[in-house]
């Protein structure tokens, strides 16, 4: 058991391309941390850093109180569960889970009994003389879990495990996987690109983007307090609405002119939480609004609404109802909001979306209330929860 | 309107399978061709020097005396010393001409392939490129070396150093198979190199971690893994040097007659202005015999998709 720290190391690679940037964080004794960002941040790379598969440029890395830069993934003490399972095909499932025990020449019976227990706590029990290939992808999956738990390492590392599975199977195994960490008590790191995974997973999650660590928080405080304007549009799905406002004076505190002719009052426990926003009266600043941070027009003061907002699609998921209306607010168009999206197609739309002076927002509503499609609806903003970024930096105004 | 189109359909399924049962059919065409000679010869076998000159063999069943008396003679010990030795001798020089190359090229190829050294890439290009010596220029200079070494001698100082030390291999089974061996690995490195860089990486760095050096990688993964991969070139280079001629007849030459493998015997079998030539027909069946055990031997390892299961779903 042990912690995993890494302090102020960088990735170059031989053509010179820098993958990671002054990385520091930890990964406490026992703790379960999440390692999340878009396609190309360096998560992997950190992760086989920590494996000993990929080389450190600069900085320490420490697993349990000792500099692991120059020891070999051998000699780390540390297991790893791939995307791909990378199991071996020609032997069987025990074979799979104990083939680092027999190559560190533990005794027959202890490797049965080692391989014997965790099959059972994977229910693997009855497929442990399978080839790989005559497993289904769960149970490939599971294979892959026990190679790392028979081990009993130091610390678990985990790239993307879920990700080959399918949707309804991956949501089964999220839950199996964090229960299993929380009974084995094993030192986690976990990266992947989904952020529900990183949200529902870990003790604590680290959002990185472009090799730069962004924040590392816990689940809640990553949603309730992203550092920055990358971190508010990546965590949470649906994903914040994000559009550039001027910040103006409203009676005694401030208000926001989200469109022209629409201004809102800001409630002052949303000052409270982003003091730096008073200082940008008659500037224009990055605002945030979660779809579930709407409310009926009734539930909140007038100068809280937004009014007369077409309907152009309603997504009926059962629990909730997605509404998509269409705004004249302005889209923020920046790198953070590139790297957030992470899909070159839907940033395309964003810019065209800002070139034309509008853009949808997602209002999260009871699916009994939820209007419909070509209505005009107005909607209550629960301005106490809005967020403030500065447009440039995109860092939150605290 | 929906009449003439599932005509049409109709014909164009009709035509379609024409068009794709001509592969088919061509494949069967090449088959006959080949092997029509190749039964001709098996036909002959068991008939007597005069039928086989005066009438054609698919008149075989006209044929009253059918018998094995071609393929007892040519077993037998009154011809070149007989074939069962020349077998023997066969197997001496093809099973470590085949062997031998595999182990090494194996060792190589992973090397190659996923082993991190300065001038990986430069090694792995002069050594594939030796594919482009042909054999036959080095004959004599092999046999040069087999016999006498290689030696220098240093000017000035008047020293004769030694290179290569004289094996006095000429005539001997190893002198073949060693020359087999060395002009095999180049196409050997070759083959398995492609097969082993193309083997998940992902199961590699998995081993890597689960603590396995380069060598338990080798003989733990690669070697398993590429089963199906050895056993092709395995088929081929025993072929090749099982039906080798040229380079048996020039190393062990007039040297060691008892030391000839099957190929040179049979063709002395057929004796001064082809006197016994009708004894070809089964020194070749006997020849053929071996290489085709050997094929159904290792066929069974040509099974696709061993690497199932391993990576994705």
């Amino acid at each position: 058991m042990a912690e995993i720290v890494f302090d102020g190391v960088n990735k170059i690679y031989p053509d010179g391309t820098q993958a990671i940037f002054d990385l520091s964080f930890e990964v406490a004794d026992k703790e379960f941390v999440i390692l999340v960002g878009p396609s190309g941040c360096g998560k992997s790379t950190a992760l086989r850093m920590v494996a000993g598969l990929e080389e450190i440029s600069s900085g320490r890395l420490l697993i349990g109180d000792r500099v692991v830069n120059d020891l070999s993934p051998k000699e780390r003490d540390i297991a790893m569960v791939f995307q791909s399972y990378a199991l071996y095909p020609h032997m069987s499932v025990a074979d799979n889970m104990g083939f680092a025990l027999k190559l560190a020449k533990v005794s027959k019976e202890e490797i049965d009994r080692r391989v014997r227990d965790a099959a059972e706590m994977l229910g693997l029990t009855e497929y442990l003389h399978r080839k790989p290939k005559a497993l289904s992808g769960g149970q490939r999956q599971r294979v892959a879990m026990g190679r790392a738990i028979v081990r009993s390492p130091q610390a678990y590392l985990m790239d993307e495990p879920l990700s080959n599975l399918d949707a309804k199977l991956r949501v089964a195994m999220r839950g199996e996987i964090a229960a299993l960490q929380d009974r084995l008590e094993v030192t986690t790191l976990y990266v992947t690109h989904d952020q529900v995974e990183a949200m529902t997973m870990g003790d604590r999650v680290a959002v990185m983007k472009l090799g730069v660590l962004q924040q590392v928080a816990s689940p809640t405080d990553l949603y309730e307090r992203p550092h920055n304007l990358f971190v508010a549009g990546f965590i949470g799905s649906p994903a914040m609405n994000l559009a550039e406002a001027e910040v103006v004076r409203h009676g005694d505190g401030i208000g926001i002119t989200i469109q022209d002719g629409m201004t809102l009052a800001v409630d002052p426990a949303a000052t409270d939480r982003y003091p730096k926003v008073r200082d940008r009266v008659g500037q224009r600043v990055a605002v945030g609004i979660r779809p579930e941070h709407f409310a009926a027009p009734s539930e909140v003061a007038d100068d809280r609404v937004m009014r007369g907002l077409p309907v152009a699609l309603v997504e009926a998921l059962g629990s909730e109802s997605l509404v998509h209306v269409d705004t004249r607010t302005r889209p923020i168009v920046s790198e953070d909001m590139r790297a957030a999206i992470d899909d070159e197609d839907a940033f395309e739309e964003l810019k065209r979306q800002a070139a034309a002076g509008g853009q949808p927002f997602v209002v999260r509503y009871e699916p009994s209330r939820a209007p419909r499609h070509g209505e005009t609806v107005d909607v209550g903003v629960r301005t106490e929860r809005i967020h403030f970024f500065d447009a440039q930096s995109g860092l939150a105004l605290r | 309107m929906s009449a003439p189109t599932v005509r049409a359909g109709g014909v164009g399924r009709a035509v379609y399978r024409t068009i794709s049962s001509i592969p088919t059919g061509a494949l069967w065409v090449i088959v006959v061709i080949w092997a029509l000679p190749t039964l001709g010869l098996f036909a002959n076998s068991f008939r007597g020097p005069s039928e086989q000159r005066t009438t054609p063999w698919w008149l075989l069943l006209r044929d009253e005396n059918l018998s094995l008396d071609n393929y007892a003679t040519v077993l037998g010990t009154d011809v070149q010393g007989g074939l069962v030795q020349g077998v023997i001798n066969s197997f001496a020089i093809a099973l470590p001409a085949t062997v031998i190359p595999i182990a090494m090229a194996a060792f190589a190829a992973y090397a190659f392939a996923w082993m991190d050294f300065k001038g990986r890439e430069w090694i792995f290009i002069g050594t594939v490129s030796l594919l482009a010596v042909p054999l036959q220029t080095a004959l004599i200079p092999l046999l040069q070396l087999y016999n006498g070494g290689a030696n220098q001698t240093l000017p000035f100082i008047g020293k004769t150093l030694s290179i290569f030390p004289d094996l006095d291999l000429t005539g001997t089974t190893t002198a073949v198979w060693l020359t087999h061996a060395g002009f095999a690995m180049p196409l050997a490195i070759f083959l398995l190199h492609n097969f082993i860089s193309g083997l998940p990486k992902d199961i590699f760095e998995s081993a890597r971690i689960d603590g396995a050096d380069h060598f338990q990688i080798f003989v733990r993964l690669v070697l398993p893994l590429s089963i199906p991969v050895l056993a092709a070139f395995a088929i081929f280079q025993f072929l090749w040097t099982w039906n080798d001629y040229l380079i048996a007849l020039t190393m062990i030459g007039p040297f060691a007659p008892d030391k000839m493998p099957a190929t040179v015997i049979i063709a002395a079998i057929a004796g001064d202005f082809g006197r016994y030539e009708h004894l070809l027909t089964a020194g070749a069946f006997v020849q053929a015999f071996f290489p085709i055990v050997v094929f159904f031997a290792l066929q069974k390892y040509f099974v696709r998709g061993i690497l199932a299961g391993s990576v994705k779903g």
